[in-house]
């Protein structure tokens, strides 16, 4: 009896199981998106660019309000990126995306802080929950210098060392004034 | 305007405020700062075009603080000490020494502004920002200090009381700073970006990351330019109707 | 007329009427008393004519000129000593006086000769170089009598310029105020509490109360007019015999005996000569012989309480 129940369960189980594999099948393959320009970015800092992705819809149905937008994250620091600090936090918003069509997106960016990244391109829509995202390129902005230590400690010791002098010298000569008879 | 006023107020500025030791604690602050930056880990892992936006805001913020005061114990000390009388009995107006008062405030904010040059120096090293960071923090707070000492010497007018006027000014500097705590998203959109857009302070701290960091051109920066000029005027006006109010009509 | 008010009014804004319809004359040269209790509108007086508040009503004239219209010349002309008068205790007394001086633009090549005269004057030049928060309260009032004299000035108006003084610091002020108003021809327009201030000082008085004035008019006429009793010295060959039959004579008020002398107070001003005759005719009766019988001046302090405590307010023109 046990195993006749076996037998009339596993099968069903695995019927569930391809089905959802097929349905994550489809939805990853619904929408794709790939960075076409640049390959790679390697600027100083301050330089205004340009991320252009193609983003293809895949169904056979047509999609709306597709959103598009930049995500970056400091592989050095290891931490996520502030768009706005880069002007990158503006998505691209696609009205309608017909079935089987292509449509070519152009998203800003200034690259501001030095470090290294990795940028990639990510679309998400209303219509599904996953969300799809192009492979990374490499940006590395390159820092113009590194601050000196020894002028910086030099500088924070002897400021504070002037001015406490300047004060004293000051003082000092208030109160031999003081004590001089006028004339 | 009475450059006697204007020199007397620099060397009561100095000598009877203390005003070396303010210079000289605040220069402990900022070479705390500096010392922070290139020992304290998640410091020194800004770039230094971040470090000088974060030391111009702490440069402007000391200058604020000590105008501020200064501005609101003015009148009203003098008042105070009992020697308002004799000053508005000389020849001099109201009106000269009340902005003999402001342009002395100035001078110890161009004093802060020389101590803090050698940090700015070195700590943009390099970077050829010392130039327009400095330029650019010297500039912009000069106009922060005409706009918040203008004001606070109107309140130190108004109240009579130093004690009243100084808690009222910094509730003024708060105010219009509530910008700087908010969040991103809410400065977006919505109240949240009006008052973004029309605080001096908040205009002032995107004008240094614009300029410092971004390294935007002038032209797309005469939007933030637009509110501190008319803050200016502003102040100036609410200062000049304050000093039409100095005098003794109340019978003290 | 150097000073002179016009029905001068000031009604403060909470509606506090503090000076009315006050008639005040100056001449140049005099040193001239402003009394009054307190709160009877001195200080509002002084700050009117010196420009410092606007009268509500009547006009005041400072050595001929409005003082509403002509604020920053009459300032030029005049120094003042303020009741409550602070100092910068950081500055030294000479940095304190160069700074008044150049505000009122005076010359700088002149300014140290000047600064040192005054200094000199008021008897701070070996102290001129310590600074004010060290200074005694008389140091201080001395100070602020050498600023209100920096602009040489052509009147100077003194609020109280002997308060919290000893009797040797109060001495030395009558001093200098004599001296300046003799050698500089200086009017001096003088407020004070001390009567004996104005008595030593002072050659034309003022009484002022509740903003009223009450008489305007010099020291002798008011002691003529306004004094509440006579007093008569009267010196005669026995004191103390003359004591017995002046206590007979019921004109007498009140009487007080020295060693050679005895001070009878006479009860009825209008009855004067009648009780002085009757005073040497009983003495002379009784083989007492008169050397000498002597009005003793009435005390400005005595004219003061009589005019102010009395319930009639009525100006007398001087």
């Amino acid at each position: 009896m046990k195993k006749f129940y076996l037998l009339l369960i596993l099968p069903l189980v695995f019927i569930g199981l391809s089905i959802s594999k097929v349905s994550a099948q489809d939805v990853s393959s619904s929408i794709s998106v790939e960075i076409t320009t640049p390959s790679s970015v390697e600027v100083y800092p301050g330089v205004e660019g340009a991320i252009t992705a193609n983003v293809t819809n895949n169904t056979s149905s047509d999609m709306t309000n597709l959103i598009v937008y930049i995500t970056m994250v400091d592989v050095v620091k290891n931490m996520t990126v502030n768009l706005e600090d880069y002007s990158a936090d503006v998505p691209v918003v696609i009205p309608e995306l017909k079935a089987n069509q292509s449509e070519t997106v152009t998203l800003p960016i200034i690259y501001v802080y030095p470090s290294e990244y990795h940028l990639y391109v990510t679309v998400a829509t209303k219509d599904n929950l996953d969300i799809i995202s192009s492979p990374s390129i490499p940006v590395n902005i390159i820092t113009l210098t590194k601050i000196d230590y020894p002028l910086v400690k030099i500088t924070s010791i002897a400021v504070p060392v002037l001015l406490l002098l300047a004060f004293g010298f000051v003082s000092i000569q208030r109160k031999r004034r003081n004590m001089t008879i006028q004339k | 305007m009475n450059q006697f006023l204007i020199n007397k107020e620099i060397k009561e500025n100095i000598f009877a405020t203390k005003g070396i030791l303010w210079l000289f604690v605040s220069s402990l602050m900022l070479s705390g700062l500096s010392l922070g930056f290139i020992s304290i880990k998640e410091l020194s892992l800004m770039a230094q075009n971040e470090i000088l936006v974060t030391v111009g805001k702490v440069i402007l913020g000391i200058a604020l603080l000590i105008t501020i005061i200064l501005g609101s114990v003015s009148i009203s000390n003098e008042r105070e000490q009992a020697t308002l009388e004799s000053l508005l009995l000389t020849p001099n107006s109201a009106s000269s020494i009340a902005f003999g008062k402001l342009i002395g405030i100035l001078f110890i904010w161009l004093l802060v502004f020389v101590t803090s040059i050698p940090y700015i120096y070195v700590l943009s090293y390099g970077t050829g920002l010392f130039l327009s960071t400095s330029v650019l923090i010297g500039i912009l707070g000069s106009v922060l200090v005409i706009i918040f000492s203008g004001i606070s010497i109107a309140y130190s007018i108004f109240l009579k009381s130093s004690k009243n006027a100084i808690i009222v000014s910094i509730l003024t500097l708060l105010i219009t700073s509530i910008p700087i705590f908010l969040s991103t998203t809410m400065k977006k959109a919505g109240f949240g970006k009006l008052i973004d857009s029309v605080s001096p302070v908040s205009n002032v701290m995107n004008l240094l990351k614009e300029v410092i960091v971004k390294r935007a051109d002038f032209i797309s920066l005469i939007h933030y330019f637009i509110p501190l000029v008319i803050y200016v005027v502003a102040a100036i006006l609410f200062l000049k109707f304050a000093v039409s109010k100095l005098n003794f009509e109340g019978g003290e | 007329m150097i000073i002179e008010t016009q029905n001068l009014s000031k009604t403060y804004k909470n509606g506090f009427k503090a000076v009315n319809q006050l008639n005040l004359h100056i001449e140049e040269g005099d040193i001239y008393g402003f009394l009054g209790p307190n709160g009877a509108g001195k200080t509002t007086t002084i700050r009117m004519l010196t420009g410092l508040i606007e009268p509500t009503e009547g006009v005041a004239y400072v050595n001929q000129e409005n003082v509403s219209e002509k604020n920053s010349t009459i300032k030029k002309l005049i120094g003042v000593l303020p009741e409550s008068h602070g100092y910068y205790s950081w500055m030294t007394g000479y940095e304190y006086l160069e700074y008044f001086y150049n505000l009122f633009g005076g010359d700088p090549l002149k300014a140290k000769d000047q600064i040192n005269y005054l200094l000199d004057k008021v008897q701070l030049l070996e102290r001129s170089n310590s600074r004010i928060g060290q200074y005694s309260r008389g140091m201080k009032q001395r100070l602020g009598l050498a600023k209100t004299l920096i602009n040489n000035p052509k009147i100077i108006f003194l609020d109280e310029p002997t308060l919290g003084l000893d009797p040797s610091g109060q001495n030395d002020i009558h001093k200098l105020i004599l001296e300046l108003n003799k050698s500089m021809n200086i009017t001096v327009f003088i407020t004070s509490h001390l009567l004996k201030d104005i008595e030593v000082l002072c050659n034309k008085v003022a009484i002022i109360k509740d903003g009223n004035l009450l008489v305007e008019d010099t020291i002798v006429n008011l002691q003529k007019l306004h004094s509440p009793q006579e007093i008569y010295r009267i010196k005669t060959s026995d004191t103390a015999l003359a004591i017995t039959f002046l206590k007979s004579i019921s004109g007498i008020a009140k009487m007080e005996t020295e060693v050679d002398y005895v001070e009878v107070t006479l009860k009825n001003v209008q009855e004067t000569d009648l009780i002085k005759r009757r005073i040497v005719e009983t003495l002379f009766m009784n083989h007492i012989d008169v050397f000498e019988i002597t009005k003793v001046k009435s005390s400005m302090e005595d004219i003061f309480l009589n005019l102010v405590n009395s319930s009639t307010t009525s100006e007398v023109k001087s």
